[in-house]
């Protein structure tokens, strides 16, 4: 019967475009089955993930092994400066500390509370750049959070349609996605230079691209620069480190200026990661969206 | 017994692709070069030729409907190609020798027209996402070398595993 079966194909056709229109719905939030769904995988990803990473784990020490001397070397001549500048780093707390007391309770912006979670998958078909990990809404994850690496590079934020209750969805900087925005600090050697915004990921270069907003006394942004989040996108924190300027570029109107900007977190090995969850509340998204 | 199996040992290919992504880096692979892992499809073309179709197209449904939830955000696109390719797999099988030669070619063919069909949908959605070029050189050819290494590798074991399998299938 062949009649039947073109009508079995156009329907699965008709059933795969409602899918994918669905699912391109911008800002969409997790559905219920899907939370299910993703919670019961996420434990067998967690079951088999675990001991994997215990075998890498000792491939990597071996190797590591190999680097312990060069390593002592390089890590005692830093060493001698640290001491002096761990003093001047409390000093600096504390003067902040008695500051903020004075003014009475001022939250900042700069205050997060750190939530620790472990990679325990990453997309295999590489065309969406997300990891999931095992932390999810009852550990205090919400969607749009700021995600860095353990050394506190910003690596990605949390997916609002891959939030489920005991995992969640990373999607990383270097996803095609165009909404995968984020408001930045420009600083040079001599302090802040200016604003920015990142509006995606050069997959040839493979370089964030950051439109320059706004500059400083007209100082011109260089190679080298750091680039930090500036915290007035409402939910990620001021200051997670970012990367640094490699490249500018004038767009292609003539208008305002492009800087390349190379990650500074390893985003293809992530092991450990921190869900950063801001102090001072995050506006309301429903007003925002106009 | 090993019917209770199956669904434990798809799940841990399930998870095993994620792994390797996560885990494997190959020296010999440059950053341009994508490697994606297909033991799913690989896996499910192998039942479909060792088992039967109506096993392969349900599990193709269930675990694409996984793969499209947990590792990309586009529900639908897995669920239906998977299922589709295990059809038209079992239909080939329905013709041609289910020696292991034959089904390994049969299961990189699949893998081609995955890669080709998810490329497609992608370009659909995000423009200029990569251009043909790119993707036949540092996506489609590594990827391809990297399955079918993995299905000279898999299809033994799981031939012994399906076979069985089907006999006990059978015998009730």
């Amino acid at each position: 019967m062949p009649n039947k079966r073109l009508m079995l194909l156009l329907l699965c056709i008709i059933i795969l475009v409602a899918m994918i229109g669905f699912s391109l719905k911008g800002g969409r939030n997790t559905t219920w089955p899907e939370k299910v769904i993703g919670d019961t995988t996420g434990v067998f990803q967690n079951i088999f993930h675990t001991p994997a990473e215990f075998f890498a784990g000792i491939f990597e020490n071996i190797n590591d092994l190999k680097n312990t001397y060069k390593e002592n070397e390089r890590l005692r001549e830093k060493l001698d400066g640290q001491t002096q500048y761990e003093a001047k780093l409390q000093e600096l707390e504390e003067e902040n500390k008695s500051l903020r007391d004075e003014l009475g309770h001022v939250k900042s912006i700069k205050d997060y509370k750190p939530i620790l979670a472990t990679v325990i998958a990453r997309s295999p078909d590489n065309w969406a750049k997300q990891v999931t990990i095992n932390k999810g809404t009852q550990q205090n994850v919400a969607k749009d959070m700021a995600v860095t690496n353990e050394k506190g590079a910003l690596i990605g934020k949390i997916k609002s349609s891959g939030l489920n209750n005991f995992t969640s969805a990373v999607q990383l900087l270097s996803d095609t996605d165009r909404n995968n925005r984020v408001a930045t600090k420009i600083s040079g050697k001599k302090g802040s230079k200016g604003y920015g915004l990142i509006e995606g990921y050069d997959k040839e270069k493979k370089r964030l691209k950051m439109t320059i907003i706004e500059r400083k006394d007209k100082q011109d942004v260089k190679k080298g620069d750091l680039i930090e989040t500036s915290g007035t996108g409402g939910v990620f924190p001021e200051g997670l480190t970012i990367g640094e300027v490699t490249d500018i570029e004038s767009d292609s109107y003539g208008l305002t200026k492009v800087a390349y900007v190379k990650p500074a977190a390893d985003l293809t090995d992530l092991n450990n990661v921190i869900v950063v969850n801001r102090d001072v509340p995050t506006v309301d998204t429903e007003e925002e969206g106009s | 017994m090993k019917r209770f199996l199956l669904p434990f040992v798809m799940m841990l290919v399930f998870s095993a692709e994620s792994i390797f992504t996560d885990l494997v880096h190959f020296p010999f692979v440059t950053d341009d070069q994508v490697l994606a892992p297909r033991f799913l499809m690989l896996v499910l073309i192998f039942m479909s030729a060792f088992i039967n179709q109506k096993h392969a197209m349900i599990y193709g449904f269930i675990f694409g409907f996984l793969y499209d939830m947990n590792y990309t955000s586009l529900l639908g696109v897995y669920m239906f190609g998977f299922a589709g390719l295990c059809y038209l797999a079992s239909k080939a099988f329905k013709v041609l020798h289910t020696n292991a030669f034959v089904v390994i070619l049969i299961a990189v063919l699949a893998v081609c027209l995955l890669e080709f069909y998810v490329f497609g949908i992608q370009s659909l959605i995000h423009k200029d996402i990569m251009t043909f070029n790119g993707f036949v050189l540092d996506r489609f050819i590594p990827t391809i070398l990297l399955n079918i290494a993995a299905a000279l590798i898999l299809v033994l074991p799981f031939r012994l595993f399906f076979m069985s399998l089907k006999k006990e299938l059978r015998d009730e």
